[in-house]
């Protein structure tokens, strides 16, 4: 019996390896599960992303949808028409938050990744304003939403691991440094610590004619800019084997490059999975600006912060059209707060907490900060890659106010919110 | 003379709001006639001018609620759709100009008492909870209103200055004297805040 066992055991030791699994091709079709879409629905991935086999939000629920057809010229108002010269006007604001990337294309990431960046999102795009929200999500939630996303995975790595199963050759990376340079690529790139990185030369790139037209090649090549990752990300964010036949077959913003086949696809990914980076810069999170002696008026702090940036997600449902936003009537996975950011009496009218009792947005923390401040101020700690315990920043998946706003918030406060 | 008004209206919007534009829910508030509308009465009682806000808000119907005319029944508690919104918040506005500006004799003020009450059984808001206790003033109801009052006040929800000028008819003191004080502070015409009382 022993000896049979023994022989069973060299017999499976000399069956040659199981082959890898096959990497999906980049543009496999993407099939959402049941499950998964009950989470789809909840968190309202649909509002920003386009989600495979997912209706997208309606219009004025979406998130970039108005800017889109702003700019594309088929805008229509529930009511009269629309002058050419007002929509002129209007595509002169709207210089941002006009896409985000397709779901589509995410069967290619690895699905860790993914998970981890549902559960603790950062910066991956550098030239897009919106970023991924820090949702109330659960690590099984994240686990099941990754898993819808990337059905199939070549390996299961962890992050950590190295992404690449053999070492490419030198002369391989070499030639890939090379080719990055000669095809630009960091003028849409940025690939923070990495010797071919030029902040400068990538935010000289940048498209920022805001009549561009819809449709037209300036206007991919803005979307495919702002829509960008840093490179630094790639060898832990894709899957191995994904990265050079992306780059030989891209979809969503990044365009086809003309002359790159499979050969110059593997050294670029080559370069990019493997060569040195430096150690991301450290940032520390900004001090609070002192109180200004100087009279704040609500008309000011109403013009530069909440009706400046806050209340498009902080409105009133009467006043602004039955939703009043997600940071209203909830949205995103986020239970109504009934917070209207749109009036005096609004921001006096404080937010539900999560017993559902009314709280003043002024009330001072533990430490003294006034709880609206102390949100402004968490989205700073989000940013360099922290969190605040029970606060979440704000504003929600936009970058930090400035410290010249948040002082003038808190300024307003301190002197009692005067009109 | 309403098209008086509704031409001061736009002026007024265009004045307060130069910012007036929303992208998510509402694109530019000062094309929809009922956001506009909304926000010339809201402006006007802002700045004391009844008068003004009272010809902006439109006789009989305006959604489906058709609760403008309406003087003494429970408001619905479901609206339908964003016209009932616009409605109801016209509404809320007419009842509160005729509260602070109508001169109501007892039985209208006993009719506006109930209808803010209605209001709050369904929407727990502090402006509700303030105009109620400004209609029980006028009833003579004082404790009930100081009690009110003196509860949003102690979690710092007190809506507008008008919450404040009314705690300040309704205390003594020092409590008096933080009520008028705040009022000041926060109400844009300051002749609606009672005199601090002064110190010895």
């Amino acid at each position: 019996m022993r000896w049979l066992a023994i022989a069973l055991l060299i017999a499976a030791c000399d069956r040659p390896p199981s082959p890898p699994s096959v990497a999906p091709p980049v543009d496999a079709p993407l099939t959402i599960s049941s499950s998964a879409r009950t989470l789809v629905e909840k968190f309202q991935c649909n509002r920003c992303h386009d989600v495979p086999g997912v209706e997208p939000a309606v219009r004025d629920k979406h998130c970039f949808r108005c800017h889109q057809q702003i700019h594309a010229g088929t805008f229509a108002l529930d009511q009269g028409t629309l002058e050419p010269a007002t929509l002129d006007r209007w595509r002169g604001h709207i210089q941002s938050m006009r896409s985000a990337p397709s779901l589509v294309a995410a069967t290619r990431l690895r699905r860790a990744w993914v998970t981890q960046f549902l559960l603790h999102p950062h910066d991956v795009r550098p030239g897009s304003i919106a970023q991924m929200p820090r949702l109330a999500i659960t690590d099984a939630e994240a686990a099941q939403l990754a898993a819808a996303l990337v059905p199939i995975e070549t390996s299961e790595p962890s992050p950590d691991e190295a992404p690449a199963t053999s070492e490419p050759a030198p002369d391989e990376v070499a030639r890939g440094e090379a080719l990055f340079r000669q095809l630009a690529c960091g003028r849409c790139h940025r690939f923070t610590g990495a010797s071919v990185d030029d902040p400068a030369r990538h935010a000289a790139a940048r498209l920022t004619d805001p009549q561009r037209r819809v449709g037209s090649e300036v206007e991919q090549q803005a979307i495919a800019w702002t829509l960008a990752p840093d490179l630094r990300f790639a060898r832990e964010r894709v899957q191995p084997g994904q990265l050079a036949a992306w780059i030989e077959r891209p979809g969503g913003a990044m365009p086809a490059i003309a002359g790159v086949g499979p050969r110059e696809a593997a050294a670029l990914a080559a370069y990019i999975a493997t060569t040195p980076l430096a150690a991301p810069a450290k940032h520390e999170v900004p001090t609070r600006l002192p109180v200004l002696e100087r009279e704040v008026t609500y008309a000011e702090v109403s013009t530069k912060v909440f009706r400046d940036v806050c209340w498009h997600c902080h409105a009133v449902p009467d006043f602004a059209r039955g939703d009043g936003g997600p940071g209203n009537s909830g949205g995103f996975g986020f239970r109504p707060r009934g917070l209207d950011l749109s009036s005096f009496t609004g921001l006096a009218e404080g937010s539900f907490d999560d017993t559902g009792e009314r709280r003043s947005i002024f009330a001072k923390l533990p430490d003294g900060t006034p709880r609206v401040v102390a949100h402004l101020m968490a989205r700073h700690v989000e940013a360099v890659g922290g969190s605040v315990d029970g606060i979440r920043g704000m504003p929600l998946g936009l970058p930090p106010l400035s410290l010249a706003q948040i002082q003038l918030v808190e300024s307003w406060v301190a002197q009692g919110r005067p009109q | 003379m309403r098209t008086l008004a509704a031409v001061f209206g736009a002026l007024l919007i265009t004045s307060l709001s130069p910012r007036a534009e929303a992208c998510i829910n509402a694109v530019e508030v000062t094309r929809h006639e009922a956001l506009a509308r909304i926000f010339a009465v809201d402006a006007a009682m802002h700045l004391e001018q009844y008068w003004f806000a009272n010809l902006m808000i439109p006789v009989g119907k305006y959604g489906n609620v058709g609760f403008l005319a309406i003087t003494d029944e429970p408001p619905p508690r479901e609206l339908r759709d964003e016209s009932d919104l616009f409605e109801m918040r016209l509404v809320d506005a007419q009842r509160v100009i005729e509260m602070r500006w109508g001169e109501p004799d007892e039985a209208d003020v006993i009719r506006l008492e109930r209808y803010f009450g209605w209001r709050l059984e369904s929407d727990a808001s502090p402006r509700f909870t303030a105009w109620r206790a400004e209609a029980l003033v006028l009833l003579g109801s004082t404790d009930a209103a100081r009690e009110l009052l003196r509860g949003l006040e102690s979690r710092d929800l007190m809506p507008e200055a008008h919450a404040y000028a009314t705690l300040a008819t309704l205390t003594t003191g020092a409590e008096q004297r933080r009520a008028a004080q705040t009022c000041r502070v926060r109400a844009l015409v300051k002749t609606i805040c009672p005199p601090a009382p002064t110190t010895i």
